[in-house]
């Protein structure tokens, strides 16, 4: 690789050993991927942050920077922890892996991360501008960022995020390159009203259709509700692969069909309609009916709009007796609705509000759910292995349905 | 003699192992999907379930999912449960970046190779002998 001056000086172990060792690692990755230079970034978003998904390897490689006395230098924010940093008790969280979360917090802090603990850190620390190099991780934060905002990021991994939050840059390849993102397919939606559930459908099936292709959609009026975004990238990165789509005349690099593709043609064409919306909705539940154990939203994060709107579904009802409902957010989410009342109506309604963390990277497989409602298409397409339950995805009003009946 | 059938390829890791090979023909997401302990496949949906993959070629037509995956393949290092080797059709940025992890943390060598000419995953069969040598860009299978 063409390494700068400053950064043969960081290989080199001018920059201390910590920054040695992220640009060691960067080089090898940088050269598997045939990458020929690096590129400065303007924030990195790090998934080492959950000891469920890390295990000990990972949290032995955020200790190995942190000894080495590494800092990063770049605003570095991190994905969900594996529990809810002040309440895990209450969740069944067994002391030996709490004590694995706080060593990786420990590490964390020493390190200079911002703390926000979500999978939305767009939302709540970083605001990547178009054309902005990042380092991210958190698949759906990724699609979120190249997609609406025209940021550049690949789908980073662990401890490769860690490295470029030190040294401040990562190898030029793939979304970095302008012609890379241009779209490989096309897909035309034919629905006639697109509401929330309808993106979390649409974006699994996307990702299912896309794997990891660059989907132009057309066929979607703007949506002022950017929440319906976030839901259907993260459904898109989970089924399938997609980092980055563009919605013709919506998203800041398709104003045209022409400057979506750049120099490609499509490669395929699809049809999202009714009929695909239905067989998408089956293909999300694992099964159809049955005693809902229980209902888990909030995958990405819930906004503080989102929140109101639970809250106002719930406002005056009573979930049933033995569900669990729970609603995942990042902590400043939860005090804003705990300010505004909102948390007082989940909690009379017998729903609970939870931080820092999310169904699919704390221990929620301990409570043995056997069916949980969801309505997250992510979340739906992880529970099987995440949870080990099975899932009937719906809107969230079939969702706080389920949870006041107790059956689907 | 032994009959011998060569695969060239691009290497994108280092070293060369020379091991028993395990075959998925469908695409593969570590996340969630292989138990550390025990190098043994998890994932239910997936057609190799339960069988091990620790120790062997593995061999499958590219990577999915979640962008954790590159710690699964540190962690199964960590556990001395991960594969001898990768053996791709194309190869997921995550999976390089697990096996070139697995050098650095644990100078365990996972020796990866993609992009040839015939397709690997028809070529080889679960059970057959095959070296991978990611230096050379080359999988040798013994026939």
């Amino acid at each position: 690789m063409n390494l700068t001056k400053e950064e043969q000086q960081m290989l080199d172990g001018k920059n201390g050993k910590g920054c040695q060792l992220a640009m060691e690692i960067l080089t090898d990755v940088g050269k598997a991927f045939g990458a020929e230079r690096m590129i400065p970034v303007k924030s990195a978003h790090i998934v080492l942050s959950t000891y469920k998904s890390i295990f000990d390897a990972g949290v032995e490689a955020l200790e190995r920077f942190a000894k080495l006395k590494a800092k990063v230098s770049v605003p570095t924010t991190t994905d969900p922890a594996g529990m809810d940093l002040d309440r895990w008790k209450e969740f069944n969280v067994p002391g030996k892996y709490a004590r694995k979360q706080f060593r990786i917090g420990k590490a964390s802090h020493a390190m200079g991360f911002i703390p926000c603990w979500t999978c939305t850190p767009y939302l709540c620390a970083l605001l990547p501008r178009q054309g902005d190099h990042l380092a991210w991780t958190e698949s759906s934060a990724v699609v979120f960022v190249n997609s609406i905002l025209g940021a550049r990021t690949n789908r980073e991994t662990a401890v490769v995020d860690i490295a470029a939050a030190i040294a401040g840059r990562i190898p030029y390849h793939g979304l970095h390159i302008t012609e890379k993102r241009w779209g490989n397919i096309l897909i035309n939606v034919q629905m006639e009203k697109m509401s929330t559930e309808n993106y979390n459908i649409f974006g699994y099936y996307m990702g299912k259709k896309a794997g990891t292709k660059i989907p132009v959609i057309t066929g979607l009026d703007r949506n002022d509700r950017f929440e319906d975004y976030k839901g259907m990238g993260a459904a898109a990165a989970a089924s399938g692969g997609v980092a980055l789509y563009h919605i013709v005349g919506i998203t800041p690099e398709a104003r045209t069909l022409e400057e979506a593709f750049g120099k490609n043609t499509p490669e395929v064409k699809y049809v999202f309609s009714d009929a695909e919306r239905s067989r998408t909705k089956d293909d999300m539940c694992t099964v159809k009916e049955g005693k809902i154990d229980a209902v888990l939203v909030g995958c990405p994060h819930y906004t503080i709009t989102e929140v109101r709107k639970v809250a106002e579904l719930l406002e005056g009802k009573r979930v049933k007796k033995g569900v669990q409902f729970w609603i995942y957010t990042y902590k400043n989410v939860e005090l804003m609705a705990e300010r505004l009342g909102y948390k007082k109506i989940i909690e009379k309604a017998g729903a609970k509000m939870t931080a820092d963390t999310c169904m699919i990277v704390s221990p929620t497989e301990l409570w043995k759910f056997n069916i949980i409602m969801t309505d997250s298409g992510k979340c739906a397409y992880y529970s099987p292995t995440q949870v080990q339950s099975q899932v009937i995805f719906g809107s969230i009003e079939e969702c706080v349905t389920g949870a006041i009946k107790g059956y689907k | 003699m032994k009959n011998l059938k060569i695969l060239k390829g691009k290497g994108i890791t280092r070293g060369k192992k020379e091991e028993e090979a395990i075959v998925s023909k469908t695409a593969f997401g570590f996340y969630g999907a292989v138990d550390p302990k025990t190098g043994k496949i998890s994932d239910r949906r997936h057609e190799l379930y339960g069988k091990k993959i620790a120790g062997k070629v593995f061999v499958f037509p590219e990577g999915r999912g979640s962008t954790a995956g590159a710690i699964i393949i540190l962690e199964l290092a960590r556990c001395g449960t991960a594969p001898a080797a990768m053996v791709n059709r194309i190869t997921e940025p995550i999976l390089a970046t697990g096996a070139i992890l697995a050098e650095k943390f644990y100078k365990i060598t996972i020796p990866v190779v993609d992009n040839f000419k015939e397709d690997p995953i028809k070529e080889i069969s679960t059970g057959d002998k095959v070296t991978v040598d990611a230096d050379k860009g080359e999988v040798t299978i013994c026939l």
